[in-house]
């Protein structure tokens, strides 16, 4: 259902991680959010990061997903350094943030080909993916709706669609399963397994210990902008120490 | 190619918004209209080069074509943050300076439609009648404006995050920065406008084409700029 093998094809041998960082810090003002981080993902892993708010853990993904800048220490995604070519690491990595990213004045349907317009896909390849996603998450009969009066739960599915336009070889969520009902959460269950499943990585944050332990491969716990725990699983390493006062 | 393609179509999408919420032009439209109406019942009905309407006119004019544009340049990174639409743009692959050509240039079109409307508004509250300048009067126009839209979009994304203020933040911090470009349409006005703009105050007025290599070379510059700022100021 869902290839993980990249929008643009990109050629050459395939990093064996999907992530990798080493004492990346975050500052904001006075406030360290980040404070040394190191960590390996493999690639096809599925790790859940959890912890309490405020911890760091949406700032770790938008590191990851280069929406923002660590203000120190190394990040590279998909064997790209992320400060660098932040370009060609968004180009593999779909996000699914708090917020949906969409344009409340277009349809779902102008929303994905406004993604499509900016990640350089057209024509048929994809209107088959629109179609394909809107059946995917249940929105094919609102396609042509304007998503300003869609409920959250819709946003959600709409948003997680957009995130998977162009094929990334890494899926990043926040919080994904938050305003969707029981039939939304089945088929993100789904759709993050069908993901993984063929071969995708996936980095996930909840607070709902059930979905960690049903989909995902390794857990993480982020306490104070450090990792203070991962799983015995060998698809993450963590390390990190106490930031600079 | 595709640069332009990416540009076309940031565009594009922008224009369908505009077009679907209607509040970006018809607000600057109002603004325009009310500054001018008021400006014209002070100064009365004489008409004429050396007449009140004629001496201060062309000014009233020019600062009505810049307040209500920044009007447009606010809501240009306002409905972006109330939408959520930048983060589509900071998770994708397109070039930030690409976006900023694009944002340049849809919110340039809509100051272009208002100030050909506030022109059209100026001509009948002022009596305004030097048409075979209409050509030199729009391209003055578009030169000037697009000075303030190169310089303003900047502004407007690194204000757009600071709430209530960030529409009097983008006035502060502009139009000290359009001071010179402002000099120098008053001072070409006198011809365009065949008006004697502040009794001769400002000096001798400077010849059309003199004025739009000047405002070239600021809206080049302005541009340039810009393109090189605008990632760094949307990247956090």
């Amino acid at each position: 259902m869902m290839s993980s093998a990249g929008a643009d094809g990109v050629d050459g041998p395939r990093p064996a991680l999907a992530a990798r960082l080493r004492g990346v810090r975050k500052r904001f003002g006075y406030r360290d959010v980040l404070r040394g981080v190191d960590l390996d993902i493999e690639r096809g892993a599925c790790l859940a990061v959890a912890g309490p708010n405020g911890a760091g853990k949406s700032t770790l993904l938008r590191i990851l997903s280069t929406q923002w800048t660590a203000t120190a220490g190394e990040v590279e995604v998909l064997g790209l350094d992320a400060r660098s070519e932040p370009l060609a690491v968004r180009r593999r990595v779909g996000v699914c943030a708090h917020e949906s990213f969409l344009r409340r004045e277009l349809s779902l349907e102008e929303n994905l080909r406004f993604a499509g317009d900016l990640f350089g896909l057209r024509g048929k390849p994809l209107e088959e993916r629109i179609g394909r996603l809107s059946e995917t998450f249940g929105l094919a009969h609102r396609r042509k709706d304007r998503v300003a009066i869609f409920s959250q739960g819709m946003l959600r599915r709409a948003s997680l669609a957009r995130s998977l336009l162009h094929e990334p070889e890494l899926w990043i969520l926040d919080e994904p399963f938050s305003g969707l009902d029981a039939a939304g959460r089945d088929i993100l269950r789904e759709a993050i397994r069908a993901f993984h499943g063929s071969g995708g990585t996936v980095v996930l944050v909840t607070h709902e210990a059930a979905l960690s332990e049903a989909l995902a491969t390794s857990t993480l716990r982020v306490e104070g902008g450090l990792l203070v725990s991962g799983s015995a699983g060998d698809a993450v390493s963590v390390g990190g120490g106490p930031g600079e006062p | 190619m595709r640069s332009i393609r990416l540009v076309a179509a940031i565009i594009r999408w922008d224009v369908i918004r505009e077009m679907r919420r209607r509040d970006t032009v018809p607000n600057m439209i109002l603004f325009a209209l009310l500054v001018l109406f008021v400006a014209q019942m002070g100064i009365g009905p004489d008409r004429g080069p050396e007449s009140a309407a004629g001496r201060v006119g062309p000014v009233f004019f020019w600062i009505t074509v810049l307040f209500a544009g920044t009007v447009g340049l606010a809501r240009a990174f306002s409905v972006e943050r109330e939408s959520d639409g930048l983060g589509a743009i900071l998770t994708s692959p397109a070039d930030l300076g690409l976006f900023y050509l694009a944002k340049v240039a849809a919110t340039w079109a809509y100051v272009m439609v208002m100030s050909a409307a506030a022109l059209g508004i100026y001509s009948v509250l002022f009596g305004f009648s030097a048409w075979g300048k209409l050509g030199l009067i729009l391209g003055a126009e578009a030169v000037f404006s697009l000075a303030y839209i190169a310089v303003g979009v900047v502004l407007a994304a690194m204000t757009s995050s600071t709430g209530g203020a960030s529409e009097v933040l983008l006035r502060i911090l502009l139009f000290p920065m359009m001071i010179p470009i402002v000099w120098l349409t008053l001072r070409t006005s006198e011809r365009l406008f065949e008006a004697e703009i502040a009794g001769g105050a400002l000096g001798p007025p400077i010849r059309p084409m003199h004025f739009f290599a000047a405002a070239l070379a600021f809206d080049t510059i302005y541009l340039c700029a810009g393109y090189l700022l605008f990632p760094k100021v949307l990247e956090e």
